[in-house]
């Protein structure tokens, strides 16, 4: 079956070269702000994802480090040392301070022996 | 190189990627407006516009594979848009307007001539039989395309399309008429 196409390749855009030239022109200079700027965004995106992995790579490295030297730190003094000398430090009898570590209740006698022993 | 590819390069703003989407779908566009504005310098000038405005919204294209169907909403969008402006403006009737003639003097008159009695014609149809006639004769889509673009049936738009070709016929006579093979 055939059929009649109507002709419109006078109106067809594309079909004067030099008028498409000229619409693709003004197009390309219409959109050339609105690219930059996207190009431009890209690159901020990039610069901060490519640097984000350094960064966040170094504050790992930098954490585990600092984890691991706290623990070397700390690991000699055993927690009862540590314990008796911070009573010691702020004046708490060595006696008392052992009550409270020991959740023991003195009773009242005990309690002032104790107070006359480290006065 | 596909739609989707340039679609994803013109996201990140590369412009030769924007500058091959323009190319390839710029007659398309046009066929859209021509159909919704029935004036051939505002078609132009929406079109281009439309393209501007697709740039500014890239990164709403879904599917980029569909770049095509989306561009040519925006397209009739601003087209229907710029029709309300129009109607406001101007109270020249539409089967008056020869732009080609009026406002191209220098060009080809015969070209020209041909022009206004196209968009004479075209006048008398109404948009979709438009739409239906400039997309499948002037940028040989096949009523598959036609009918999901417009949310229509093959069926209807073939309907639209006899339709059409016979009215243009009638108005414009065999001198402009080609015989090609029906798809």
């Amino acid at each position: 079956m055939t059929d009649e196409r109507i002709d419109f390749s006078a109106l067809d855009p594309t079909a004067e070269g030099d008028r498409f030239e000229e619409a693709v022109g003004r197009i390309n200079a219409a959109v050339a702000p609105a690219l930059t700027a996207r190009r431009a965004r890209g690159n901020v995106f990039g610069q901060v994802a490519g640097w984000w992995r350094p960064l966040l790579a170094a504050a790992t490295i930098a954490g585990i480090v600092s984890a691991a030297t706290l623990a070397l730190v700390e690991a000699p003094a055993s927690q009862g040392e540590s314990e008796t000398g911070l009573a010691e430090a702020i004046g708490v009898p060595e006696q008392i301070a052992q009550w409270a570590r020991n959740d023991e209740l003195p009773n009242p006698a005990e309690l002032l022996i104790a107070l006359e022993e480290a006065q | 190189m596909s739609d989707a590819t340039l679609v994803r390069r013109a996201r990140r703003g590369d412009a030769a990627a924007f500058e091959a989407l323009v190319r390839r779908h710029y007659r398309a566009a046009y066929a859209v407006a021509l159909a919704v504005l029935g004036n051939a310098m505002d078609a132009e000038d929406v079109t281009q516009d439309a393209f501007v405005r697709a740039v500014e919204r890239m990164d709403e294209v879904r599917e980029p594979e569909r770049f095509k169907g989306w561009l040519l909403q925006i397209v009739r969008n601003r087209s229907r848009n710029y029709l309300g402006y129009r109607r406001l403006r101007t109270t020249r009737p539409l089967d008056t307007v020869s732009a080609a003639a009026l406002e191209n003097p220098g060009r080809d008159a015969e070209r020209a001539e041909l022009q206004g009695a196209l968009e004479s014609a075209l006048a008398q149809l109404n948009e979709v039989q438009r739409e239906v006639v400039l997309l499948h004769d002037l940028e040989g889509w096949k009523h598959r395309e036609i009918a999901e673009f417009l949310a229509i049936s093959e069926g209807m738009s073939r309907q639209h399309l006899m339709t059409a070709r016979r009215a243009l016929r009638e108005r414009l006579g065999g001198g402009l008429l080609k015989e090609y093979s029906n798809d």
